[in-house]
């Protein structure tokens, strides 16, 4: 098993924008190299509730890379990302200008050797730091890091894009949301609504909109129909009246009675999700994301949410992203419905 | 007062035509922050519970502590809204006594303030970038509030919307309006200092844990805040109260020496430094630099009355404070050298700058007992609430 790479000009800046998320989340993190690809990744358990990774390109991260392992090269290992942050800044912070990192065995007492991610950094001072490590994983690890990354961006029938200044704003609101319930309601319709609604006990209510969100794939978006009024794919069939036609009038109305529209024409995509966890997904954004995608996977079964990075990475829009994938809460369901009907 | 009328949306309309016509308050707030700020001075307890009331002249918090002997009130007048609009005849059903036409009360409702607090931080951050709009009641008798956040290409902006909804609770104390205040009346002393100097005096006697006197006496004059505890022994604060000197206003009617309970001024005390303004005059003179002042008074039985005048700045700030003068702060009217208002005289010719809400609090004053019963009275009361 070897491991030995050298930073490309942006490597140690991509890594440091995304540790202390993990940082934050967490103290474990497992790191997987793959011939093509380097994965940050937190489970369940070590995230608290959320499935995160960030993905990036190994030719985005690394200029030259050596990785050999029996595990058709790919090497898995756990650290804490908290070791990791602080080597991470140090890099920064002493400008080097030409990183490397190798996977090491170091002998720390006589006779036992543990094994070490080494970074050696050459510029104004020269460093060279230890990252502990767990490791590396086995076959049945790496497997499972596997799963998580490439769960990811299936079965979501449309996505809501979210640019970067939105996304904060969710951020800052759910932060707020905290204090009033445990459950955030998360709605996405195809005309590029948003909805977070949650509630205390029926005496407070307290929710944001977000409209006129880009919807992907294009295919998906019925903004401007919506808009229109009438003359919407979804609205056609209904034969509704004239009075009660979503579009211009539709402005009049609070965002509560859009979403309730929404969910009546079952445009909506519903989800309930624990504040305290899209709180945690949302923290992403101190990566400086150019913007967000969420998604309610089919049927309600779990919330994903893209960070992109776009024009940021010099390999492409796709070199880099952060991936979330946040369970719903499923028991509360049926009691919040019985409480919004009554 | 500013009043413009705007129609409704012809979906409520046609809901509540029968029930309500109309919103009976419908505000909008500029400086959501310093709204904010203001209502979490006046929450006393964990779980505040204010009566709001509605009338033309403006909106009004009263709080009262669970001892029933602090009061604590901020007052809204209608022109720190940018919009206020009051319909009392949307009332209906819930008109208090002697609301008819005579007074301008519109109606009143009750609120648990922390639940409101929690919802008006989730706006606070659209301070400067969004009005808040208030309404009371929608159908369920709920206060409605709403803050708006447009921006992206006109083709399809990307429109926010932060909205909430606070139940209004049962009314405790079953008066109309201003029933089961605590009544302040009779006043023989006061004195006006700025509210960071009376913090800091009132901080600085925490310490001894004993009940706070305040004494007062004229030729000449004296104020002297002390507190007595077992422990510690006597922590006193004389204030300079000679003519001219710290003082902008003293006032002794009568001589003597007030004892309150340390909780009450520290609470009555309480601002944050958001609303506390500069700790010093920068000596601009235009009175929006001037700090937030405090009045305190004492009347009839020993009551305290703590009088903050808070300035509520726009949020974005203005060119041409030279019209803030106008509102509180005669003190200030004095015109520094090198003001450096006068190019943008003409800039504003529609509203001062700044507003002045008072927050005002009146508290009983402690009988005097020795530290045993006092004591034993304090656990009293505790229990009782």
């Amino acid at each position: 098993m070897k491991f030995k790479a050298t930073f490309s000009s942006v490597g140690v800046q991509w890594l440091e924008r995304f540790a202390p998320i993990f940082d934050k989340l967490g103290k474990e993190l497992s790191v997987l190299f793959t011939p093509n690809s380097i994965h940050l990744v937190q489970n369940h358990a070590e995230s608290g509730g959320i499935e995160i990774h960030a993905d990036l390109l190994k030719d985005e991260v690394f200029d030259a890379c050596l990785l050999q392992s029996a595990n058709d090269n790919k090497i898995g290992v756990r650290l804490e990302p908290a070791s990791l942050c602080r080597v991470l800044r140090g890099l920064v912070g002493s400008e080097a200008t030409h990183v490397e990192v190798k996977l090491i065995k170091r002998e720390v007492a006589p006779g036992t050797s543990l094994p070490f991610l080494c970074f050696d950094s050459k510029g104004v001072v020269d460093v060279v730091q230890d990252v502990p490590l767990a490791g590396p994983l086995n076959r049945r690890e790496v497997e499972d890091l596997e799963t998580i990354v490439q769960a990811n961006v299936v079965d979501v029938p449309y996505w809501l894009c979210l640019d970067r200044a939105a996304t904060e704003a969710a951020h800052a609101a759910v932060e707020r949301f905290r204090a009033v319930g445990d459950v955030v309601e998360l709605a996405t319709t195809k005309a590029g609504s948003l909805h977070l609604t949650t509630n205390k006990g029926g005496h407070v209510a307290l929710g944001a909109e977000l409209r006129g969100a880009g919807v992907l794939p294009a295919s998906e978006d019925r903004y401007e129909s919506s808009r229109a009024g009438g003359g919407g794919a979804w609205d056609g069939g209904t034969g509704r009246g004239t009075g009660t036609q979503p579009g211009l009038e539709d402005e009049s109305a609070g965002p509560c009675e859009r979403l309730a529209e929404s969910k009546a024409c079952g445009e909506a995509s519903v989800a309930n999700v624990g504040t305290r966890t899209l709180r945690r997904s949302l923290s992403g954004v101190a990566s400086n994301p150019s913007r967000a995608l969420v998604g309610v996977a089919g049927h309600g079964r779990h919330v994903e949410l893209v960070f992109r990075y776009d024009r940021q990475a010099v390999r492409g829009p796709d070199a880099v992203g952060l991936m979330v994938r946040m369970p719903v809460e499923e028991d509360d369901e049926l009691e919040r419905w019985e409480e919004d009907s009554d | 007062m500013a009043k413009r009328g705007r129609s409704r949306s012809p979906r409520a309309r046609a809901v509540h035509a029968a029930v309500m016509d109309d919103f009976v308050l419908d505000a909008r707030v500029e400086h959501i922050r310093n709204f904010l700020n203001v209502l979490s001075v006046v929450k006393l307890s964990k779980k505040q519970h204010v009566n709001v009331s509605v009338s033309e002249r403006g909106v009004t918090f009263v709080a009262v502590d669970d001892s029933k002997s602090l009061q604590a009130q901020a007052n809204f007048r209608a022109e720190v809204f940018s919009r206020f609009r009051v319909n009392a005849s949307a009332a209906g059903g819930t008109q208090g006594p002697g609301g008819t036409g005579a007074t301008s009360f519109a109606g009143s409702f009750g609120i648990a303030l922390g639940s409101l607090i929690d919802v008006l931080s989730v706006f606070a951050p659209m301070d400067g970038e969004a009005e808040l709009s208030l309404r009371w009641p929608d159908r369920d008798g709920r206060l409605v509030l709403a803050a708006h956040v447009e921006r992206g290409n006109p083709e399809r902006p990307l429109q926010s919307c932060t909205h909430a909804a606070v139940a209004a609770t049962e009314r405790d104390d079953g008066g109309g309006p201003g029933g089961g205040d605590i009544v302040f009346r009779g006043e023989t002393n006061a004195f006006t200092l700025p509210a960071h100097g009376l913090k800091e005096i009132v901080d600085d006697l925490e310490w001894p844990n004993a009940p706070m006197a305040i004494e007062m006496s004229s030729d000449p004059n004296v104020l002297t805040f002390s507190a007595a505890g077992q422990e510690i022994g006597e922590l006193r604060v004389d204030v300079d109260a000679r003519d001219g000197r710290g003082l902008t206003e003293f006032a002794c009617g009568v001589n003597g020496r007030w004892l309150y309970r340390h909780a009450f001024a520290k609470a009555a005390t309480a601002l944050p430094g958001a609303l506390l303004g500069p700790t010093h005059d920068r000596g601009g003179g235009d009175g929006v630099d001037a700090p937030t002042m405090t009045r305190v008074a004492i009347g009839e039985g020993g009551m305290l009355k703590v009088v903050h005048l808070v300035r509520l700045s726009r949020a974005i700030p203005h060119f041409g404070g030279g019209g803030g003068g106008g509102g509180f702060g005669g003190t200030a009217t004095g015109g520094g050298p090198g003001s450096r208002g006068t190019p943008t005289q003409s800039a504003t010719p529609r509203a001062p700058a700044s507003y002045v809400v008072p927050v005002t609090f009146v508290a009983y004053p402690e009988v005097e007992m020795s530290d045993g019963e006092y004591d034993d009275f304090g656990d009293e009361v505790d229990s009782e609430s």
